[in-house]
């Protein structure tokens, strides 16, 4: 694909927030539903200013690079170790079960 | 930096207004100095300026244990500590073992982190004692401090103003008084912009400098762990200190500690400062928002003047497409951000919601979302999930991540021709809170010049503008090469030595008076 190639601006009405919605797993009110579609389009609109800029010839950058003569450390060894103590995690569970951490059914209603 | 005189400390009510270099000297050299003695007077300024907002948590007896602890390893005759006695803040998304860690969000309510951040970890074997957890926007997704779940916090040196985000909490705590050093987070300028609009200094390291081990994360190639204090001199300790190569964060460059004594090497060669005049010129701002104002401006000259006066070369360069930084921002960060909030799904920890009849996990999980993150968060989380959905990925994300890659080639560009880059930090000094929550374009347009740091890693420096009386608080940024930060405080040392001492926050005068 052309990196500079440009459709027309996606309009984001209520029904595309609804879809977003399902993606994110949101749930939002629906009488909030017509003002974040309004803003999330006036967002679309303001980044547009990436379109402007030539990016023929440049591959995504997904993090900044480290400079030359820095690098990032090796793996670890793949051994055991300490961990966390079990009862710090389980301070913070919702629910305990016999040692286990119980959660809502997830199969089903 | 010598220990202050005997008759210094008692003409001192208090060891509020101390740089940390000063503090250490001071507590580590005895009475009538201890690092207790310093926590109550901060303890003592963080209560009696509560109504600004800065702190969320504060925990005193921890406090004073924390200090009576480095008292008793001083007295013992253990090693010296670097920051012996040094109140610092923590903001509310770095984990300190034991305490609350919520990210200003209600999603983590309750939550108390199990274990340390290895930032917070270092700062407590040099001997620091945390006074309390610093206020912010939830999760950091702001600029102002006013979308925290425990409230706005205010600007000292005009309450009715936002004291900038996200890091707003920890900004107020160093122009106070209460911490001597602050520990912030800067995705996309939050340390930097709260720095500026409360007066204090600001740096935001090296991507790959500081371990995010026990950093709540929000946008992994983004932030990086920054600290805030009232002198470079005070930042580039902090930095010292949680610098470094890290067992527990591959991202963290395989690096030793940024060494202090790097600054006077670096300041002992020419230095060249470029400004980008063009574009400060023509920038029209985002979303049709305002850029730079003439306030701003003028002073951003002065400083610069005071730079040549230091004895810096001034140079013009060129910065193109400088624009497209915050459209490119805040693609990147919303992106990472759905990815990244997708952990926290009420199942494990964080909110869960009652569950309803019906419900199945899909339903009860958004509903718990939905309960959880506040409003800002909802629309960065559903934009995120657009820029990355079937069809628009190519467009947005990809794309976003080409100009990054651009916009990184003519940064490292510019740095061929200076050592270190000139931008005002805000484009305009505090604004009323409130006033523009209704407009985030308007907030998301405040991080014009702070955001080209994050995207292409370089270390960022905000420095405060000298302060007439009546007038708020600016900031002159300075952008350096990766892992550059000693040139960069060369430079602000010389910045801060010609424009001489700032004044107080007059709230802060009110706090230590009702003492």
């Amino acid at each position: 694909m052309n990196p500079n190639a440009r459709a027309a601006t996606p309009v984001l009405d209520t029904d595309a927030v609804r879809h977003l919605e399902q993606l994110a797993v949101l749930a939002v009110e629906p009488a909030e539903r017509a003002v974040i579609a309004d803003r999330l389009q006036a967002m679309l609109e303001a980044v547009d200013a990436l379109f402007a800029v030539d990016v023929e010839g440049y591959a995504p950058m997904w993090h900044p690079p480290l400079p030359e003569g820095v690098a990032l450390p090796a793996l670890r060894p793949d051994e055991p170790g300490p961990t966390l103590p079990v009862a710090a995690v389980e301070a913070l569970a919702h629910d305990l079960r016999d040692g286990f951490l119980a959660v809502p059914k997830v199969l089903g209603p | 930096m010598s220990a202050p005189s005997q008759r210094g400390i008692a003409a001192s009510p208090s060891a509020y207004r101390w740089g940390a270099g000063q503090l250490v000297a001071a507590v580590t050299t005895g009475a009538p100095w201890t690092a207790e003695r310093v926590t109550r007077d901060a303890l003592a300024q963080a209560a009696a300026l509560e109504p600004l907002g800065a702190y969320v948590s504060r925990d005193p007896a921890r406090s004073l244990a924390i200090a009576a602890e480095v008292d008793a390893a001083l007295q013992g005759g253990g090693p010296p500590l670097a920051l012996a006695g040094v109140p610092v803040s923590i903001k509310d998304n770095i984990a300190e073992a034991g305490q609350p860690l919520s990210a200003c969000s209600r999603m983590l309510a309750g939550y108390r982190s199990p274990f340390d951040a290895t930032v917070t970890a270092r700062l407590r074997d040099a001997g620091a004692v945390p006074v309390g957890r610093t206020n912010m926007d939830e999760f950091g997704m702001g600029s102002s401090t006013e979308t925290g779940v425990f409230g706005p916090a205010s600007n000292p040196w005009d309450p009715t103003r936002v004291a900038g985000g996200s890091s707003g909490g920890a900004a107020i705590s160093v122009a106070t008084g209460s911490a001597a050093l602050a520990l912030g987070t800067d995705t996309g300028g939050s340390v930097r912009l709260p720095a500026a609009l409360c007066g204090v200094v600001g740096l935001k390291p090296s991507y790959g400098r500081v371990s995010r081990h026990g950093v709540v994360a929000y946008a992994s190639s983004l932030e990086q762990v920054g600290l805030l204090a009232r002198s470079v001199e005070d930042v580039a300790l902090g930095l010292s200190v949680i610098s470094g190569r890290c067992a527990m964060d591959a991202t963290c460059a395989d690096a030793p500690p940024f060494a202090v004594e790097e600054i006077a090497k670096r300041d002992a060669a020419p230095l060249r400062v470029g400004v980008p005049r063009q574009v400060l010129d023509a920038l029209r701002g985002f979303g049709g928002h305002q850029g730079l104002t003439d306030d701003v401006r003028q002073r951003f000259e002065a400083g610069l003047i005071a730079l040549q006066t230091a004895g810096v070369d001034l140079c013009e360069i060129a910065l193109p497409d400088l624009e497209a930084a915050v459209p490119t921002y805040y693609v990147i960060a919303t992106a990472e951000a759905s990815t990244n909030l997708a952990r926290y799904d009420g199942l494990r920890y964080g909110h869960r919601a009652a569950r309803a009849p019906g419900d199945d996990l899909h339903a009860f999980a958004a509903r718990s979302r939905s309960e959880g993150f506040g409003a800002e968060v909802k629309q960065r989380i559903l934009l995120g999930n657009f820029v990355l959905s079937a069809g628009q990925q190519d467009a947005y994300y990809m794309r976003a991540c080409r100009v990054r890659a651009r916009l990184h080639r003519t940064f490292m560009a510019a740095l061929a021709h200076c050592d270190a880059v000139a931008l005002p930090t805000a484009p305009t000094t505090a604004w009323p809170r409130g006033a523009h929550l209704d407009d985030p374009l308007l907030l998301y347009a405040m991080d014009i010049f702070t955001v080209l740091a994050n995207l292409t890693g370089a270390p960022a420096l905000s420095i405060p503008l000298a302060q007439a009386p009546g007038q708020l608080p600016a900031g002159l940024q300075l952008l350096g090469a990766p892992f550059a930060e000693a040139t960069l405080c060369a430079l602000g040392q010389r910045l801060e030595a010609q424009r001489g001492p700032l004044p107080s926050p007059t709230t802060t005068e009110f706090g230590a008076a009702k003492r």
